[in-house]
Parts: C-alpha cells; sequence; structure tokens
C-alpha cells in the first residue's frame, strides 16, 4: 500500500465515524466529538498532501484548521453548559427550539 | 516505514471506531483522545513536527479538559444517563499504551526517515511566513473569533 492510499483510507474511517457520531448519537456532546473527529480527518488529508507538494500554505491552513475547531468546541460547550444550566435536557431528542 | 504509517492509522481509525460505538461518554471522550494522539503521531510521521506538537497542545491537551469539563457540569440525571465512571480496564490501558507508544515511534521514525521527513525546517519557516504574510487577514480573523469563543464562555446574570 502506498502512504497516500493509508492516508485517505485512515481520513476516510475518521469522517465515516464522526459523521456517524453526528447522526447516531443523541447527545450534543457526543454530536460535537464527532465534529472533531471530522475535522481531524480532513486536517490529516491537509498535511499528508502539503508535505507531499511542499507547500507552506496547506500548513498554515491546517495550522488554523487546529485554531478553529478549538474555537468551535469552545462555542458549543458553551452552549451546552447553558443549556445544562438553565435546566434542559441535552438530549437532541428533546431540544425542540434554541430560541430561549 | 509504510508498515509505520499503517500501524499508526489503523490505530487511528480503530479508536474512532469505539469513539462512535461506546455508549459511555467518558469512554468516548477517552477514545477521542487516542485518536487525536495518534492523529499527532501521523503528523509527527509526515514530517510535519510543530502541528504534531500543536495537535497535542490544542487537541489532547486543551479540548480534552473542556469535555471533560462539560461533562462533569452536566445535569445529576443526565450525568447518570452519560456515564457511570466504570470505564472498561481493557479500554484504559489500551488508550495509555499505544498512542503513546505510537508518539515515541513515530518521533524516531519520523526524524531520521527520508520518506517521510518531509516537511523540511524550510518548509516550516514558510509556514510562518505564509501565516504572517499572504495569511495574516485570515490569521487575524482566526485570532479574533477564538477571542469571542472564549468570550461565550462569559455568563450573563440576567
Amino acid at each position: 500500500m502506498t502512504p497516500s492510499t493509508i492516508v485517505w483510507a485512515v481520513s476516510g474511517v475518521m469522517l465515516l465515524m464522526g459523521a456517524l457520531c453526528m447522526t447516531l448519537r443523541r447527545q450534543l456532546l457526543a454530536m460535537v466529538l464527532g465534529v472533531e473527529l471530522m475535522i481531524n480527518a480532513a486536517n490529516v488529508n491537509i498535511v499528508y498532501y502539503a508535505a507531499q507538494w511542499k507547500d507552506p500554505a496547506g500548513l498554515a491552513i491546517a495550522l488554523l484548521v487546529i485554531a478553529m475547531a478549538a474555537a468551535e468546541v469552545v462555542v458549543g460547550f458553551s452552549l451546552i453548559l447553558r443549556l445544562n444550566r438553565i435546566g434542559v435536557s441535552a438530549d437532541t431528542g428533546e431540544l425542540r427550539d434554541l430560541a430561549g | 516505514m509504510n508498515f509505520a504509517l499503517a500501524a499508526v492509522g489503523s490505530g487511528a481509525a480503530l479508536f474512532a471506531i469505539l469513539t462512535v460505538f461506546q455508549r459511555n461518554l467518558y469512554a468516548s471522550a477517552l477514545c477521542l483522545m487516542a485518536v487525536l494522539l495518534q492523529v499527532a503521531a501521523l503528523f509527527f510521521l509526515l514530517g510535519a513536527q510543530v502541528l504534531g506538537f500543536l495537535q497535542i497542545l490544542v487537541y489532547a491537551g486543551a479540548i480534552m479538559v473542556l469535555i471533560v469539563i462539560a461533562v462533569m457540569s452536566s445535569p445529576a440525571r443526565i450525568t447518570h444517563l452519560w456515564a457511570d465512571f466504570r470505564l472498561p480496564k481493557w479500554l484504559i490501558a489500551l488508550v495509555l499504551a499505544v498512542p503513546f507508544g505510537e508518539l515515541i515511534l513515530a518521533s524516531r521514525l519520523g526524524a531520521g526517515t527520508p520518506a517521510f521527513h518531509s516537511v523540511t525546517p524550510a518548509l516550516e519557516r514558510g509556514m510562518a511566513i505564509v501565516l504572517f504574510g499572504r495569511y495574516a487577514l485570515l490569521t487575524e480573523i482566526v485570532g479574533v473569533a477564538i477571542l469571542l469563543s472564549a468570550l461565550a464562555m462569559i455568563q450573563d446574570n440576567e
């Protein structure tokens, strides 16, 4: 197997599992974990091809993706914590509106 | 050297599958940490050491702490539904042993083999030049986004 095949297979499995986590799990926290899996799957590909093509812009984009993912997680968790604080279940089956 | 990449990659894929199919949310978070550490090992193997270190610092460090705090801050009934703290011992051992072993292996292999040492120091210098040159505006926007996301954690007292 070539390195590109391995990288594509790994990132494909991670992306698929992230999508499954988003669709199968009902807890908001688990859905955030799924998003993280998908972002990492994309990042593996970006870093691999940046290294292959000797492109510093690819590495820079991967770094920015890591930073944006951190910001996204903070926003997601602050929403979940707020839901918990006001006593609303973080179960997506029970969430009907986010209008407050 | 493909073997090292395949070993680390299959570990990442295995833990990604375990992340989805664990009923316990703590166990899911533990498996996600293993995936993140193995992605860092992949970065090391591909020669992107700086990104590997950042992956460990930001993801496996800061974000995992946030996840644990979010789970612990859940109301009692949700905590009871999500987690009972009885993590399978084999999973804990696997998460501790596999990624750290791979990280050590990757740092050794990534340093010496030309096939995976594809990111040269010049390329990483180029990354910094791109970040604060061509992509300076984008970097600023990401910085502001991180600041705004930190503000989102502040609680209003109304």
